[in-house]
């Protein structure tokens, strides 16, 4: 009988992510979009390293960081009472970093292409910051905002790296579909591994399809096609 | 025309003979000093090396990876190899390995395996038994010791044995390495404090670690020699400084 915990913690650990990623990038990508601050440049240069660097790169530094003696890893257990290595929680706190692009980049693109008439409009008729970004913004970037959703869900189903540098590969905590699938391939149980690895084509196929289809619809609606 | 001699020389480089060793992770403290060693009497030889599991190894191996001389951690793999017709000659033992329990932060490990039953400790590492055969006879010995059940849900998992010692070192309370692992200078920074015991001996099979030879000495003199050199009272002093017991 397969066993579908890895996959079943590989979509939990990507829900997650999505949903805390979400939080964060949302005001993030709005003031980025509305900004004309000199910092601009040096944060939207932070928030793209995750694109570039190896993964080997930051499951080093995670490693280094999170460690019960290093200062960060005392300081977040003390406070939060939380353990992040080898914990499932740990591996959402480096998907939140791997991922952080994916969310951001199509929700700062989306707002940046929206018409500047429209949100000085929402403040003319006396909206808060807030308000515009709620009622106006996010309503009509629809297609940025399920991109940008949706790509950083699969963008974290399909991490690999950090997860093997830091998960311990822990089963039903820590050992995700794509690192099960690497154990198998070792171990050369291919009939296993074929099966799971087909499993998790199909939906990355489906989950972008998906995207790709209902961009194209909402497009062609705006033009009024 | 001076392009098209940097490209013949750069061609010949990328083509000039090494030997390309695949050696399991316990090795990676160890092989650099025989390589020295043989690099002595071989000066114009060049070795490369791949570490990494000995299960992983195996699959590149068996999948065409352009190695010459497999130097695993256990005997199953090179003759699983071996019987798919791979290698010129059967596999050979050249090192037998044992297991440490290995405290960073010094705790008293005197009892041995059953220390970890202990509320104090938290996380232990071992090697993934599938994949890597110093975790396999780290849960061989847990399980012959009726520890197993205790500490199974404590256990992390290090994709080879040195992913497991960085584990060790660094993020766990106890962990069971390869012996080699002490004798690396890599470790010193790590050793003030730390406590290690000899995991008792009759809780596991010895870690007889084979290696196969991939090429004939026609196709790569310098794999057969140093294949040869491992086998030599010389190299085997080595292996024993760095915690092997010989065949």
């Amino acid at each position: 009988m397969i066993d579908l915990t890895p996959f079943w913690l590989s979509f939990k650990l990507a829900g997650l992510t999505t949903v805390i990623l979400f939080c964060i990038a949302l005001p993030l990508a709005w003031w980025l979009s509305q900004t004309r601050a000199k910092l601009k440049p040096l944060l939207e240069a932070l928030t793209a390293l995750p694109i570039v660097l190896p993964p080997s790169v930051l499951g080093f530094y995670l490693l280094v960081a999170l460690a019960p003696d290093s200062w960060l890893g005392n300081w977040i257990e003390t406070l939060f009472g939380i353990k992040l290595v080898f914990t499932f929680s740990g591996l959402v706190v480096a998907s939140c970093f791997y991922s952080l692009p994916f969310m951001v980049q199509p929700l700062q693109n989306g707002f940046e292409s929206l018409n500047r008439h429209m949100i000085e409009a929402s403040y003319l008729a006396g909206k808060s910051p807030m308000q515009t970004l709620l009622h106006v913004a996010l309503p009509n970037i629809k297609p940025s905002l399920i991109t940008a959703l949706i790509i950083t869900f699969a963008h974290t189903v399909g991490e690999f790296g950090v997860v093997l540098m830091v998960g311990g590969n822990i089963p039903g905590e820590t050992k995700v579909a794509s690192v099960a699938i690497y154990e198998m391939v070792e171990v050369m149980e291919y009939g296993k591994a074929h099966i799971y690895a087909a499993i998790m084509l199909g939906l990355s196929f489906v989950v972008l399809l998906g995207v790709y289809f209902f961009n194209h619809r909402v497009r062609n609606r705006m033009r009024g096609w | 025309m001076r392009i098209l001699l940097i490209l013949t020389w750069l061609v010949g480089l990328l083509f000039a003979q090494n030997v390309r060793i695949a050696a399991a992770a316990n090795m990676g403290y160890a092989l650099p000093k025989i390589i020295e060693a043989f690099k002595v009497m071989h000066p114009d030889s060049s070795i490369d090396v791949a570490i990494g599991g000995s299960g992983k190894l195996r699959t590149q191996i068996e999948n065409g990876a352009p190695f010459d001389l497999f130097l695993s951690a256990n005997t199953a793999y090179p003759e699983a190899l071996f019987q798919k017709g791979i290698g010129v000659k059967p596999p050979v033992v050249y090192a037998l390995g044992e297991l440490v329990l290995f405290s960073k932060d010094g705790l008293n490990l005197d009892e041995g395996l059953s220390v970890l039953v202990g509320e104090k400790i938290e996380r232990i590492a071992i090697a993934n038994p599938k994949t890597a055969p110093y975790g396999k006879a780290a849960k061989e010995a847990l399980q012959k010791s009726g520890l197993w059940e205790h500490v199974a849900s404590k256990i992390v998992y290090g994709e080879s044995i040195s992913q497991t010692v960085i584990y060790t070192m660094r993020m766990v309370d106890v962990g069971i390495i390869a012996r080699s692992a002490l004798f690396s200078g890599k470790l010193k920074p790590y050793m003030k404090h730390a406590t290690y015991q000899p995991v008792d001996a009759d809780t596991y099979e010895p870690i007889a670690q084979g290696m196969l030879l991939l090429h004939t000495p026609k196709e790569n003199p310098d794999a057969t020699a140093l294949y040869d050199f491992l086998q030599t009272a010389q190299a085997r002093k080595i292996l024993q400084a760095y915690g092997y017991r010989i065949p």
